[in-house]
């Protein structure tokens, strides 16, 4: 293939050289530091004391076992529930429209604190439970951890497989039954074939998420060892830790990440079948004890997702002396102090999460424009680099942009700018993939038209293009804002004075027993992420979560 | 005329805003304090010091640290508030002298050499004990009782490793118990990654006993969860005194010092105590006529030396470490 230099070549290197410097180097600082000893010459001893110890070793085998047990959990719930919306027509049904909404927008940090204000040793319910001499077993641990991440990313699996089941051609079916195959021996042949692709890459996402999780694990974890908790209590270590082991511990994760991404794209590879025509099955009415059994399920997973909020705003509303919880008793107390001292950070979020996005996006626009419509080998490359970002955790990402621009020409640690840069990295594989999806839609027909028509090719971005993708720019947008506004693993990392976020804040709260002033704090973030939804929901009349 | 008047009392109500501004000082505070400890001091500041903007970089003790010695050429940080003794002897060299006014009122052995460092406040290590998860046993009373098998399991520590107040306290352990002590201690307790985790650990109930911070365990007492107990070993606590330091080179040296000055105030550690129980270095505040914690006098303490046991920071890292995966 030949490259055409102007304009789109010079842009794929501008592109290019931007990802090298702010994604390649640092994890190839990673990998280096991991492989040096202090005296500056290669050294695999970082990895040997690893090997060695035996709190790490099993910290590698929880963050695996939990990996699989959590996202087989999101499955065995993804997969029915979104049969059951794509299938069937019950009372209801449209609360589901709103579940995506609540588990991407509410911080995982407040989800994991609700619960333990919920069912924690020292829980409403559990304590309920304890004065009547009913000991519940502890949350704390598998329990815990694998019920509210499940509960947290199970969305992923049931989206993926909805939109599946919606571009499902029903004929296939029909033809099967005509065919004289048993209704559910069809189902079994048609049906499997179609969602597993589906199935298998958002069990991915989940696993990555889950192996790079950190709030949940770290409020949850406490005996169970696990790796991102423990590379991030290494940095964190009041004596300062060593950075060799630091990066040793980041090389694992990602090689984790790396290993199961890889053995994926194998596998689905293998089995995408396109439908030609997607004519979904019209969604049948159930019978009545049918249909209070799928409300009452719909009803039961939408409370268990919107409970964290519930929880948060009653107890923003509590009165508390010191670390200790007055339930029943209220007070405006720890919303006055939070209001008073968080200004601040939610400023800071707002600011950070906002030109992040519209860092993202951009450049989310220009790679997928790049390489879907101005294809050549130095695209694809641009492909693969734009999407490495999914390997890395939070933690792990943090910890490599700590090491990389906190010295040399480029000392970003300190500034604002690092905390833009560790959000725009982490979220742009999700804004590509939502760019790209559009552009796979747009025809060549309509761009060719503009350029004979005599249209410049980068005029024809800006006036055709651009204006064609504003719906899902504009989603993508909106996702990207949501999701680094209410991060936290990569920027508790490299966060400084000054530049404390939302997130940040209530992590610490939380850190220091202050579920109270915590939760408060919770309930400002929630509100400044739902009001502009909210309103941009209403005003573009935007479908967030469209299935494509 | 009015005119006149108006535009000259807007000329002086604009300088004075200038020269209000111009008297504003900033200072960098680096702390390791939670947020409640800082906003408690800051609140009094701001009465003594009306002027004094302070800004706020938090962490843990080692990282702060580790930030100074990386800025030493340029300091972005002018005070840090607080470490163990046993860190900041380590870091000597980022450290600017200063004796502040009324040190007299604070023990010798609660200040720094060359008056590097002064102890703002001092923990006492203690057990704390939920009384509800003890499921009738009795509360252990020495650490000793704490290396009986019946108590495996059943107790927290911190990783001596990760949290300088646990060191002080493993490191008490080793002197008192020696070797054999330690592994005992070790082959029992529940290991937790940070101090927080083991007292909130108790307070929720996930462990009986934690060993701890007095004013971490207070706090909980203080909030009205009954089953929540202190217990001040009878073979002697171990004390960490907090220490406070002016970082050398800072860029607001005259700020810096008002900061510290109005730090180690009596009202601030008067407020300190009574809000958050942190027990003050001065010798001039009853702790037991303001709280209801126990004047150090009537604690038996088994007595550390700090420097000492910044020293052997890596030794006894090494033996622990051992001691605990020997009872893996």
């Amino acid at each position: 293939m030949k490259i055409k230099w102007w304009p789109w070549g010079f842009l794929t290197l501008i592109c290019l050289v931007l990802l090298g410097f702010f994604v390649l180097y640092p994890l190839a600082t990673l990998f280096s530091n991991s492989v040096l000893n202090d005296e500056g010459s290669f050294s695999l001893q970082a990895f040997v004391q690893l090997l060695q110890d035996s709190e790490y070793v099993k910290a590698f085998w929880n963050t695996l076992i939990l990996g699989f047990s959590v996202t087989l959990c999101t499955v065995l719930i993804g997969v029915p529930f979104a049969y059951m919306v794509a299938r069937y027509e019950f009372p209801l049904k449209n609360l589901v429209a709103v579940l995506p909404i609540l588990t991407i927008v509410i911080p995982e940090i407040i989800v994991g604190q609700s619960w333990l204000l919920v069912l924690g040793n020292n829980g409403i319910v559990t304590n309920f439970f304890a004065d009547r001499g009913i000991e519940l077993p502890s949350f704390y641990g598998w329990t815990g951890m694998v019920f509210s991440m499940t509960l947290v990313y199970y969305t992923y699996i049931y989206l993926g497989v909805l939109a599946a089941l919606r571009g499902f051609d029903g004929s296939l079916e029909e033809a099967g039954l005509s065919l004289g195959t048993s209704p559910l021996v069809t189902k079994w042949r048609v049906l499997v074939p179609v969602m597993l692709p589906a199935v298998l890459v958002n069990a991915l996402v989940v696993f990555t998420l889950v192996v790079g999780n950190f709030a949940l694990s770290m409020l949850l974890g406490s005996r169970v060892p696990l790796l991102s908790v423990m590379t991030y209590n290494t940095f964190v270590s009041e004596m300062g830790g060593s950075p060799a082991l630091q990066s040793a511990m980041s090389v694992v994760s990602i090689v984790i990440v790396a290993i199961v991404l890889f053995v994926q794209k194998r596998v689905v590879e293998r089995k995408i079948y396109t439908m030609t025509q997607g004519r979904a099955p019209a969604p049948e009415r159930v019978k009545s004890w049918a249909s209070a059994l799928f409300t009452s399920t719909v009803g039961i997973v939408i409370l268990a997702s919107l409970l964290p909020l519930i929880v948060v705003f009653i107890a923003a509303f509590t009165a508390t002396s010191g670390p200790v919880m007055q339930w029943g008793s209220w007070s405006l107390d720890s919303l006055t102090r939070a209001i008073r001292h968080a200004p601040e950070p939610i400023i800071n979020s707002l600011q950070f999460s906002s030109i992040a996005t519209v860092v993202g996006v951009a450049f989310a626009v220009l790679v997928s424009y790049l390489t879907i419509k101005k294809r050549n080998a130095a695209t694809q490359l641009l492909d693969y680099i734009v999407v490495l970002p999914l390997t890395i955790s939070g933690t792990v990402l943090g910890i490599a942009l700590v090491q990389t621009f906190n010295t040399g020409w480029l000392v970003l640690a300190g500034t604002s700018g690092i905390m833009v840069l560790a959000y725009a990295v982490r979220r742009l594989p999700f804004a590509v993939r939502n760019a790209t999806s559009t552009l796979f839609n747009i025809p060549e027909s309509i761009e060719e038209a503009s350029i004979s028509l005599g249209v410049s090719p980068l005029m024809t971005f800006f006036k055709v293009i651009l204006p064609a993708m504003k719906a899902s720019l504009i989603s993508a947008a909106i996702l990207m804002w949501v999701t680094t506004i209410s991060e936290l693993s990569a920027s508790v990392v490299v966060y400084s004075g000054g530049l404390e976020t939302m997130p940040i804040a209530i992590f610490r709260q939380v850190d220091g027993g202050r579920l109270g002033l915590a939760s408060a704090y919770g309930a400002a973030l929630v509100t400044v992420i739902l009001v502009p939804i909210f309103v941009s929901i209403k005003v573009f009349r935007i479908n967030l979560f469209s299935s494509k | 005329m009015k005119l006149k008047k108006a535009l000259i009392q807007t000329t002086f109500a604009a300088i004075g805003l200038v020269a209000t501004m111009a008297h504003a000082q900033t200072v960098v505070l680096y702390s390791s304090n939670n947020t409640e400890t800082i906003e408690t001091a800051l609140d009094v500041v701001k009465k003594s010091a009306p002027n004094l903007k302070v800004q706020q970089v938090t962490g843990g003790t080692g990282s702060l640290m580790k930030r100074i010695q990386a800025e030493a050429k340029n300091p972005r940080g002018d005070v840090l508030w607080s470490g163990g003794f046993g860190t900041l002897g380590a870091y000597k060299d980022l450290l600017q002298p200063y004796k502040g006014p009324g040190l007299e009122s604070i023990p010798p052995e609660f200040r720094g050499p060359n008056d590097l460092w002064v102890g703002t406040n001092v923990h006492v290590m203690v057990m704390m004990v939920n009384e509800r998860q003890l499921k009738g046993n009795a509360a252990p009373k020495t650490w000793s009782d704490l290396m009986k098998p019946e108590w495996k399991g059943k107790f927290a520590i911190t990783d001596p490793s990760k949290s300088a107040t646990a060191y002080m306290l493993v490191y008490g352990l080793l002197k008192q118990f020696g070797k054999d002590g330690l592994e005992k201690i070790a082959a029992n307790a529940v290991v937790t990654s940070s101090s927080g985790t083991t007292y909130k650990g108790v307070a929720s109930g996930e462990y009986a006993v934690g060993l701890t911070i007095e004013y971490a365990a207070q706090e909980y007492v203080a909030g009205g969860q009954k089953e929540i107990k202190l217990v001040y070993p009878s073979e002697g606590s171990y004390l960490a005194p907090e220490g406070m330091f002016i970082v050398k080179g800072a860029k607001n040296m005259d700020a810096a010092k008002t900061l510290y000055n109005a730090l180690m105030s009596k009202e601030v550690q008067e407020a300190e105590l009574t809000k958050n129980f942190r027990r003050p270095t001065r010798t001039d505040i009853q702790v037991s006529k303001l709280t209801t914690l126990p004047d150090l006098k009537s604690i038996k303490i088994f007595p550390l030396n700090q420097d000492a046991a910044s020293a052997e920071y890596e030794q006894l890292v090494a033996l622990w470490n051992i001691a605990v995966s020997k009872a893996r």
